[in-house]
């Protein structure tokens, strides 16, 4: 009997109070900011779902899917930087650092994980806003990542079009997964 | 012992179930929706438009010249000397619509044109080629020997269905059926009405340069000294500008005239270098 109430307690959690959310809406964007030109792109396809459970989150955009105001530009982002024929996902998983305090409607949580761009997973910490309103939560996030970190080489040619920082902005909501 | 096995392995599972097995709680990526790719390097081949468009609240400004033939000699620097140009804008109205206005020296001809894409080529939804509808009229404000000479004489039409594919990420085709309307001809045996077939080809050699070519061939040509265009040349892209550096046996830019005006052939050095500039600018 002892035996199986321990059996159960393990259990239990895993498949009970699993609070898993998933995103609803999202959107990414990032920026580049060059002498030249300033550069942006944005996609609203990412998708993610978060275990607050464990603390662990998931997330993934598909490359194609960010648009940018010049169809060359991204041709090129495509086909040139980014090779999304190859590497057509980016991934950023990984667990909080501080754990959520449940009294609290906005909260920042310290995130670390892995990020996969280009191919190249590197490791990052990530520090997001979340707002609890009802059964949503809203999240914001922004953070920097440097090319040559994902090995994404910018021609010479370019070299004052292109900045070496990017800036990325992620906003979204999350809902509960049923 | 076998269930303390079982204890620890359930708590095994209970770690391991973990960011891996959170991505299968995801609906599975849908690419169909954004596999757009361009065709082309630019909104031209050499002369004739592609079915490559700009995106909305874009602005193309677009600059070419062809100078005089090559058969000029040293005296004339192989053309260089003389200048025909054609100052164009083009605008992006929304996803599928493309407008655009242009300014030749030749004859002083005003054009405008519409271009609408009635399909577009996607890997994921299987569509494997693009078709553009485009229509041109141009109005040649050239001062005529003729008195009284009818306004309307002055206008021609050109309708052309654009199709292309590309075959992969280096190589592209297009063919080009035309239909060109003239309100009036030079002589009264020619046709009012002629149609074309052309065809055009781009081959990259990287992500920054390729090779295009075209060729437009008069099906029903009765005209005298009237030849078939055709024009090969080079794309070079510099971020921000295109420039396409060519060489050509037309000398106008506008489509009426590249297309059933051209009269000097390669053959007899009736060659032209020029070259279109192109820069987009976004205004939205």
């Amino acid at each position: 009997m002892r035996r199986l109430i321990i059996l159960i307690l393990l259990v239990f959690p895993l498949y009970i109070f699993s609070q898993k959310y998933i995103i609803n809406d999202s959107n990414v964007t990032f920026f580049s900011y060059a002498p030249i030109e300033d550069i942006k792109a944005e996609s609203t396809q990412m998708q993610g779902v978060v275990d607050f459970t464990t603390q662990e989150f998931f997330f993934r955009v598909p490359i194609e899917s960010f648009i940018f105001p010049s169809s060359l530009m991204q041709e090129h982002f495509n086909e040139s930087y980014l090779e999304s024929h190859l590497f057509p996902v980016s991934v950023f998983k990984g667990n909080f650092s501080n754990p959520l305090e449940l009294d609290q409607n906005t909260q920042n949580i310290n995130t670390k994980g892995k990020i996969l761009i280009h191919g190249i997973e590197k490791e990052i910490d990530i520090s997001t806003k979340l707002v609890f309103q009802g059964e949503k939560i809203i999240f914001s996030s922004q953070f920097f990542i440097q090319l040559k970190d994902f090995e994404v080489k910018i021609p010479k040619m370019f070299i004052n079009n292109i900045s070496e920082e990017i800036e990325i902005v992620v906003k979204g909501t999350f809902s509960i997964l049923e | 012992m076998k269930i303390r096995c079982l204890y620890s392995i359930i708590f095994l599972a209970s770690l391991c179930f973990s960011q891996d097995n959170l991505e299968s709680f995801l609906d599975p990526i849908d690419y169909s929706s954004n596999d757009f790719k361009r065709t082309f390097f630019s909104t031209r081949i050499v002369n004739t438009h592609s079915v490559d468009l700009y995106k909305p609240g874009a602005l193309d400004l677009r600059i070419s010249h062809r100078f005089g033939p090559i058969s000029g000699g040293s005296y004339q620097l192989f053309g260089l000397d003389q200048a025909t140009i054609r100052i164009g804008l083009e605008y992006g109205l929304s996803e599928k619509i493309m407008i655009g206005l242009g300014r030749s020296s030749y004859k002083k001809n005003y054009d405008g044109f519409f271009k609408y894409a009635i399909i577009q080529q996607s890997k994921n939804k299987n569509i494997p080629l693009s078709i553009v509808y485009f229509s041109s009229i141009s109005l040649e404000s050239i001062k005529k020997i003729q008195d009284n000479y009818p306004f309307i004489g002055r206008i021609s039409y050109c309708n052309q269905l654009l199709i292309a594919s590309r075959l992969n990420s280096k190589m592209s085709i297009q063919l080009i059926p035309t239909f060109i309307h003239k309100n009036m001809v030079e002589n009264r045996s020619y046709n009012n009405n002629i149609y074309l077939l052309g065809s055009g080809i781009r081959y990259k050699f990287s992500n920054l340069v390729a090779l295009n070519a075209e060729y437009h061939y008069m099906l029903n040509n009765n005209m005298e000294q009237h030849y078939n265009s055709f024009s090969i040349g080079f794309d070079i892209e510099t971020g921000g500008h295109i420039f396409q550096l060519h060489c050509t046996n037309s000398l106008s830019m506008y489509e009426v005239g590249f297309l059933s005006e051209t009269n000097e052939r390669w053959f007899d050095g009736g060659i032209h270098f020029g070259f279109n500039i192109s820069r987009e600018f976004i205004l939205k």
